[in-house]
């Protein structure tokens, strides 16, 4: 069980690159269970890349990311999807779907992959889609679904599975705000049950919820 | 920790009926490059077995003289084909060369068909397999130049010419030397290795009447033709197949004492498949292995493009939780699903290129026997070979720049 995840002066550089992306220069953050750990900040300020490095598909040039002690930015690509398969779910910033599937078949994909009874799965699925207005549109492919209808996928998708660390880049874009409240109340359900949370977000409700904020500027972070 | 399999399934067939030209395309290509390859796989091991596999098996040589021509095998069957074929079969069981006489005759709805063949041997059957297929489009009507008949006999063989024996009239309705437009390409040469010993046919068509006794008025006929010195042989004849099978059971040691040049024979063919297939300067080698390099190359290639085209899809994998497994379970269905699309066609193109444009008899069950062969060792190169390929390139370039693509580009 993973209770507590610490960045040390992580950093990172993308030259050559397709996409052009700011440096992140001194990234420093703690997050522990219980506890709802934020990233705010500017656009393009490197939260989504910081996200990304704690989810193990960015290996910081320098800097530690340790998970209980143990130094992660020095993991091997096998001990890396263990891991995340094992401990982290992640909803990423962008709505990360197979367009040609459903949306249940989408979001039971995760449980599948990670050997979750798929009858529990899809009753918490509809229970879940129930509570944030989505249960009608879980049949439809995920291609013909709206903005805030597939970021609302992605959120439940993200909590099919128990795991110690969950990860929600800007959850709660796209969304009014009866659902963005609703999608709020989920995550601090997840703090209350002792789980490593941690957000990336500019929406200011969730901002004031969390417990350990950094602002992320610049490609440094600081804490509030 | 596996996929449901209803999820690869489903995940399959989204990243196949996303882009299904592109893998058509693929498919096609590939067979194509393969087919190529078993093309000239298919003509090797054919030619060593027909051009010194039996050599190396026999007791004796062929290089006989005709006198050596010592029984006459009669056999009598309505299904001719099936009657060769038994013939074929027994000789190949046997792993025996049998350098004999042979007549047999089908007779239905009143027309007789008399066949005379000599040096009736595993090659020559396995090659008039190919006429009896009907590969050959003028068999049905022709009379070949048989040199173990005599002169006489020969002389009167031209088309159109009549021959009487025992009332009957003769027709020689065609003609045709046994030349390389009915043998496989290599038989000229196995008829100048083999000297003397070539494979001679006459078929003669004659009506008849219902009344008449096929058997006796063939036991008729060949008295006839060895009393007239058409032909040089004491008959010994056999009904049907049992029975003229146990007159096949002839003198060993009289074909021993034949025996000149096995060696010759054995090393001369050999060599000739060595120049054509044993270096790796030899057109059959390059064409073999090179076509099989780009075939694996290519179907590498296409399926690292097919992998990096849907790195997304694959990075959501891994997000989702998915591990190594995942991945290569996910590659081994895609694989396999190209393969048993590719092989089919690449065998057809293939057996129908040497069959029908090389003209090469080679007997379709033959090339089931040896196709497995290259086909498992391609196979398994080829996943091998992309499997790691495409493995590590997955694990070098990561997924970070597509997520970053995605999640700001």
């Amino acid at each position: 069980m993973v209770k507590h995840v610490l960045g040390r002066n992580l950093n990172k550089a993308f030259i050559g690159g397709k996409v052009d992306v700011e440096p992140i220069v001194d990234v420093s953050f703690e997050a522990v269970k219980g506890k709802l750990t934020v990233f705010t900040g500017p656009s393009g300020s490197g939260k989504t890349i910081v996200m990304n490095i704690i989810a193990g598909f960015i290996k910081p040039d320098g800097g530690q990311l340790l998970f209980d002690g143990s130094d992660a930015s020095q993991w091997g690509w096998h001990r890396w999807n263990r891991f995340r398969r094992d401990f982290i779910s992640y909803s990423p910033q962008r709505n990360m779907f197979l367009p040609r599937l459903k949306a249940i078949e989408n979001i039971l994909l995760s449980a599948s992959l990670r050997g979750v009874d798929l009858n529990w799965a899809r009753d918490y699925a509809l229970k879940l889609s129930a509570e944030l207005n989505m249960d009608k549109v879980l049949d439809m492919e995920v291609y013909k679904l709206s903005g805030g209808e597939r970021r609302r996928l992605s959120f439940i998708r993200s909590l099919l599975v128990d795991v110690d660390i969950y990860l929600f880049d800007e959850p709660t874009s796209n969304l009014d705000i009866e659902n963005a409240g609703k999608v709020i109340d989920k995550i601090c359900e997840l703090v209350d049950k002792e789980k490593i949370v941690i957000v990336a977000t500019h929406d200011e409700n969730l901002v004031r919820r969390g417990e350990l904020k950094y602002i992320v500027k610049d490609g440094r972070s600081i804490q509030v | 920790m596996n996929m449901n399999p209803n999820h690869i399934r489903i995940f399959i067939k989204n990243l196949f009926l996303n882009k299904w030209r592109y893998h058509l395309k693929i498919v096609g290509i590939s067979s194509i490059i393969l087919s190529i390859t078993l093309i000239n796989y298919f003509i090797l091991p054919f030619e060593y077995d027909t051009l010194v596999t039996p050599y190396e098996r026999a007791g004796y040589d062929y290089k006989v003289d005709l006198s050596s021509l010592h029984s006459l095998f009669i056999a009598g069957e309505y299904n001719v084909d099936y009657l060769l074929y038994s013939l074929e079969r027994f000789l190949i069981n046997n792993r025996d060369l049998v350098k004999d006489f042979a007549v047999v005759y089908s007779y239905f709805d009143g027309h007789l068909s008399i066949k005379f063949i000599s040096d009736v041997s595993k090659i020559y059957l396995t090659e008039y397999g190919a006429l009896l297929d009907g590969r050959h489009p003028t068999s049905e009507f022709e009379v070949q130049t048989p040199p173990l008949f005599s002169n006489p006999f020969i002389s009167k063989i031209s088309i159109g010419s009549r021959i009487e024996i025992l009332d009957f009239d003769f027709e020689v309705v065609g003609k045709h030397f046994f030349t390389d437009d009915i043998l496989a390409p290599m038989s000229p040469r196995v008829l100048d290795n083999l000297n003397r010993a070539t494979v001679y046919e006459f078929t003669l068509y004659l009506d008849v009447d219902d009344g008449v006794n096929i058997k006796m008025f063939i036991d008729k006929l060949i008295d006839y033709l060895y009393e007239e010195g058409f032909i040089n042989v004491r008959t010994v004849s056999g009904y049907g197949f049992s029975e003229a099978k146990n007159l096949f059971i002839y003198n060993e040691s009289f074909f021993n004492s034949l025996a000149l040049d096995r060696e010759f024979f054995v090393e001369a063919n050999r060599k000739y498949i060595e120049d054509k297939y044993g270096s790796i300067t030899s057109i059959r080698f390059v064409y073999t292995y090179g076509s099989l390099m780009i075939f694996i190359v290519y179907l590498l290639r296409a399926i690292d493009t097919f992998f990096s085209e849907n790195r997304y899809s694959l990075a959501l994998i891994y997000l989702l939780g998915g591990t190594d497994i995942n991945f290569f379970l996910i590659y081994i269905i895609m694989f396999s699903l190209y393969i048993l699309l590719i092989i089919p066609p690449a065998l057809l193109v293939s057996y129908g290129y040497i069959a029908y444009f090389l003209k090469i008899d080679i007997p379709a069950k033959y090339i089931l026997t040896v196709y497995d062969d290259l086909l498992l060792y391609s196979v398994v190169i080829t996943f091998i070979v992309t499997l790691v390929y495409n493995y590590l390139a997955l694990r070098r370039r990561g997924f970070s720049d597509v997520l970053l693509e995605r999640f700001l580009g």
